[in-house]
C-alpha cells in the first residue's frame, strides 16, 4: 500500500570510531580484552541504533602502530544494524600517534571516501582511543599531525575520550587528544579494561545520536555538553565501582606480552 | 538507582508500587511495567523511574511541577498517560511516578517512524493526525505547554488512529521551564536560536512538526542541507538547520533543501499523493515568514489542523477499483485512486458553505458535518443509498433524530431525503449548515 506501507523515515548516521593501538607491547591480553569488549558491545549498539528514528550507529575501527590503517572487512564505516563478525585485530611494530591521527583527519571529511558523507546528514562522531605507550614518532610530525586534527571541524566537534592501558601508558599523549585530562580513563586490569571499553562505547553513542545534552546555541555547545556529560557520568560511574577495580596485579602478567 | 524486579517503593499518596519488569529506557529514565496497590486493589500501570544522576529530576522546580501535575490531573483521562501518583525519594535522591499502561495494541510514534509499524489504513493516518491537534487543544486550553516534544511522545492505536500523549512530567504552565531544553528538530527555530521560551507559539511550530512527520514519516527542515558537502558541519546542524535558517524541504521558492531520492523517499512519495488543500497548509506552516518572519505569532492553531483534517476525512472514500481508501478532491477536474491510479467517477457532493462531502454508496454523515457548531466526527447521522436498479437515484437515510426539510419536503428521523441535483436542504437542529446539492456530471 503506498499511503501505508511506509518504509522508515531517512536518519542521520553517527560513527562511532575506535583508534586502537595495536603495537608490539599490546600483544597477548590486552589486544584480546579489546577484541572481547567491541565485539560484545556490537550487539547492545545494535540495539540503539534500531530503536532510533532519528539516527544510526555505524562503526569504524583504525588501528596504528609503525603505520595506521582502516579494519576494511567490513568497509569502514560499518552499521552495526547488519550483522558483522568481528575481526579480531592483531598487534606488532611501534606507536605512531601521527600517522594515526593524520589518517583519521583524511576520513573525517564530508568529501570523496570521507565517512561524514551519509547522505540523510552526519552527526558528529565519537572517538575512543586506546592506548597502552609513549609515543615513537619524532615530536615535531606528532604536533603537526595533532594540530591538523584539532583544525578539523567533524572533530571539533566529536565526543572524543581515551582509554589508558596500564601505568606505562602516555596520559598526557592521550589528554592531548581528547582536549581534557578528564577524558582519560585509566585501565589496571583486563577486568576494567573491558567495563570501560563497554562503557565509553554505549553511552557516550547514545547520549551523541539520541542528542542528549543537546546545546540549541551551537554544534560547539552540543560537543561541550556531551563531553560534560559522558565525563561526569564515567567518573559516577567508576565512583560507584562499576567500571573494575584498579588493582594492579594481573598487569604483571600482561606487561610480559607473552600469550 | 535503578528498581529491581519484585522491589516495593512507597508513594507519597500512602500507596505502595510493585515492579513487574522492564518496558523501556528513555531520555531520562526508565519505565518499569508495575503494580500500583490502592488499598485491595492493584492496577497494573507504568512506573517512570529518574535516576539520582539525572539532573533535571533532581531540580526542585522539575519535582513540584510534578507534583502540581498530579493534583490537577490530566485533560482528558483518554488521551494523555498523566502522572498519577508520585513515589518518595529513596536515599540517593532517585524517584519516579506512576502513569496508566499504554494499551499493547498502542505503538509509538517512534516505531511507526521506523516503519516497524503500519498504520491499518489512510483513515488511522489522518484520525491520528486530527487526534494530536485535539490533544494539543486539551493542553493548550488549560495554559500549559508541553515543552519537550518528539516522536516518544506518543502512543497510537495503528488501527484506528486514537492516541495517547505520554512523558508529561515536562507539561507546565507558560513561562514555567524546568529545565527541559526540548528535542532538537521539534522546538521552535525562536528557541533554539534561544530568542524565547517556550510558549504558545512555540508549541504551534512543534505540533506542525509532528503531524507532518505522522502523515509523511520523513522531517520537514532535513533534506538535501543535513548532507551537502559545500555546507560546513556547523551550517549543517540542527542549530542551523532549525534553528536560524529553517528552509522546508518544499519550499516553492527556494529549492535548495530538497528531499533526496533514494534517501528521503517517504516525503517524495507521500508529499504528491495528498490533496492540494492539505500541502498548502504545510506551505504555510513551514514558510519563512511563518516559521521565522513576520508571522512567527500566527501560526496554525490546533482548531485549524482538527478542521483541516476533518475536511480530508470528509473526502476520503473507498475505490471503486481496488476497494482501497483514497482522495475526492472536488478541486480537481479528475482524481485518480492514490493506491491503484484509477480515474474515479465523479461523485454526488453535498457542499455546505465550509466543507465539502463527496458521497459513496455505504458512506456515513456525520455529525460534524451537518452542524457546523459541532466537531463530534464519530457520531453518524445520515447513510448515503444509491438505488440497486437505477443508479444515479441516490438518497441518505436520515438517522440524526431531527426532521430535515428539503424544500416543500419534510424528512423524518428515519425517512429517506432523495438526492435531487440543485436542491438545497436544511438538516434540522437549528439549521447551522446551509447546503446545496451538486449531483455528479
Ligand atoms: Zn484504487
Amino acid at each position: 500500500m503506498r499511503m501505508t506501507g511506509n518504509g522508515p523515515a531517512a536518519r542521520r548516521t553517527m560513527v562511532l570510531i575506535f583508534v586502537v593501538d595495536t603495537s608490539g607491547s599490546m600483544e597477548g591480553e590486552k589486544i584480546g580484552a579489546v577484541n572481547y569488549a567491541i565485539e560484545s558491545v556490537l550487539p547492545e549498539l545494535k540495539k540503539i541504533s534500531e530503536g532510533n528514528e532519528e539516527a544510526e550507529i555505524k562503526v569504524a575501527v583504525l588501528e596504528f602502530s609503525s603505520d595506521a590503517r582502516w579494519q576494511d572487512s567490513p568497509p569502514p564505516p560499518f552499521s552495526v544494524e547488519q550483522f558483522y563478525r568481528w575481526t579480531y585485530l592483531k598487534t606488532g611494530g611501534v606507536t605512531n600517534f601521527g600517522m594515526a591521527y593524520r589518517e583519521l583527519a583524511k576520513k573525517l571529511s564530508s568529501h570523496n571516501d570521507g565517512f561524514m558523507t551519509a547522505s540523510g546528514g552526519s552527526i558528529a562522531p565519537v572517538i575512543i582511543l586506546l592506548s597502552d605507550g609513549q609515543s615513537t614518532d619524532a615530536s615535531s610530525k606528532y604536533a603537526a599531525a595533532l594540530e591538523e586534527l584539532r583544525q578539523n571541524d567533524w572533530f571539533k566537534f566529536a565526543i572524543r575520550i581515551a582509554l589508558a592501558i596500564g601505568e606505562a601508558a602516555a596520559k598526557n599523549v592521550l589528554a592531548d587528544f581528547t582536549g581534557t585530562e578528564e577524558a582519560v580513563m585509566s585501565a589496571y586490569n583486563k577486568e576494567a579494561l573491558i567495563k570501560m571499553l563497554r562503557f565509553m562505547s554505549v553511552r557516550p553513542s547514545q547520549i551523541r545520536s539520541v542528542n542528549q545534552g543537546w546545546d540549541p546555541g551551537s554544534a560547539l555547545g552540543t560537543a561541550a555538553n556531551q563531553m560534560k556529560q559522558v565525563i561526569d557520568e564515567m567518573h559516577d560511574a567508576q565512583n560507584r565501582g562499576e567500571l573494575g577495580t584498579d588493582v594492579r596485579d594481573p598487569w604483571a602478567i600482561w606487561e610480559g606480552g607473552q600469550y | 538507582m535503578k528498581l529491581n524486579v519484585e522491589q516495593e517503593v512507597e508513594t507519597l499518596a500512602g500507596y505502595t508500587v510493585r515492579v513487574l519488569g522492564d518496558i523501556g529506557e528513555g531520555g531520562q529514565g526508565v519505565v518499569y511495567r508495575a503494580g500500583w496497590r490502592l488499598g485491595s486493589a492493584t492496577r497494573e500501570s507504568a512506573l517512570k523511574w529518574y535516576p539520582s544522576e539525572n539532573p533535571t529530576a533532581q531540580n526542585s522546580d522539575f519535582f513540584h511541577n510534578l507534583q502540581r501535575n498530579v493534583a490537577s490531573g490530566p485533560p482528558d483521562a483518554n488521551a494523555f498517560l498523566w502522572p498519577l501518583d508520585i513515589t518518595k525519594k529513596m536515599d540517593d535522591g532517585s524517584y519516579g511516578y506512576v502513569m496508566k499502561l499504554a494499551p499493547a495494541n498502542y505503538a509509538e510514534l517512534k516505531k511507526i517512524l521506523r516503519g516497524r509499524v503500519p498504520f491499518a489504513s489512510l483513515s488511522a493516518i489522518i484520525n491520528t493526525a486530527r487526534n494530536m491537534a485535539k490533544s494539543f487543544a486539551l493542553l493548550h486550553g488549560r495554559g500549559y505547554s508541553y515543552q519537550d516534544m518528539n516522536a516518544g511522545n506518543f502512543f497510537i492505536d495503528p488501527q484506528s488512529g486514537d492516541v495517547l500523549i505520554c512523558d508529561n512530567d515536562n507539561v507546565a504552565p507558560y513561562g514555567t521551564n524546568c529545565g527541559i531544553g526540548g528535542a532538537p528538530g521539534y522546538m521552535a527555530p525562536e528557541v533554539v536560536t534561544r530568542v524565547k521560551s517556550p510558549d504558545i507559539h512555540t508549541d504551534r511550530f512543534s505540533m506542525a512538526v509532528v503531524l507532518f512527520r505522522a502523515v509523511f514519516i520523513d522531517h520537514p527542515l532535513r533534506g538535501r542541507r543535513v548532507s551537502d558537502p559545500n555546507l560546513t558541519p556547523e551550517e549543517r546542524d540542527d542549530s542551523n538547520l532549525c534553528g536560524r535558517n529553517p528552509i522546508f524541504i518544499f519550499d516553492p521558492a527556494d529549492g535548495s533543501n530538497r528531499p533526496i531520492p533514494g534517501t528521503h523517499v517517504n516525503a517524495l512519495k507521500l508529499w504528491p499523493l495528498y490533496p492540494k488543500f492539505v500541502r498548502d497548509a504545510f506551505l504555510e506552516a513551514f514558510s519563512r515568514d511563518v516559521m521565522t518572519g513576520a508571522r512567527m505569532e500566527h501560526r496554525k492553531t490546533e482548531e485549524e489542523w482538527i478542521d483541516l483534517f476533518l475536511q480530508l476525512r470528509d473526502i476520503t472514500v473507498p475505490c471503486e477499483a481496488c476497494g482501497a481508501e483514497t482522495f475526492i478532491d472536488p478541486d480537481e477536474p479528475q482524481n485518480r485512486c492514490v493506491e491503484c491510479g484509477r480515474a474515479i467517477s465523479k461523485l454526488p457532493e453535498l457542499r455546505f458553505r465550509n466543507r465539502r462531502v463527496p458521497l459513496c454508496p455505504g458512506a456515513k454523515l456525520y455529525k460534524h458535518q451537518i452542524d457546523a457548531g459541532s466537531d463530534d466526527c464519530t457520531t453518524a447521522v445520515g447513510e448515503v443509498f444509491r438505488h440497486k436498479q437505477y443508479p444515479d437515484r441516490w438518497a441518505i437515510k436520515n438517522q440524526s433524530g431531527f426532521s430535515w426539510t428539503c424544500g416543500e419536503r419534510t424528512i423524518l428521523d428515519g425517512g429517506m431525503l432523495p438526492l435531487i441535483a440543485g436542491s438545497s436542504v436544511a438538516f434540522g437542529d437549528g439549521g447551522k449548515a446551509e447546503i446545496l446539492m451538486t449531483p455528479g456530471a
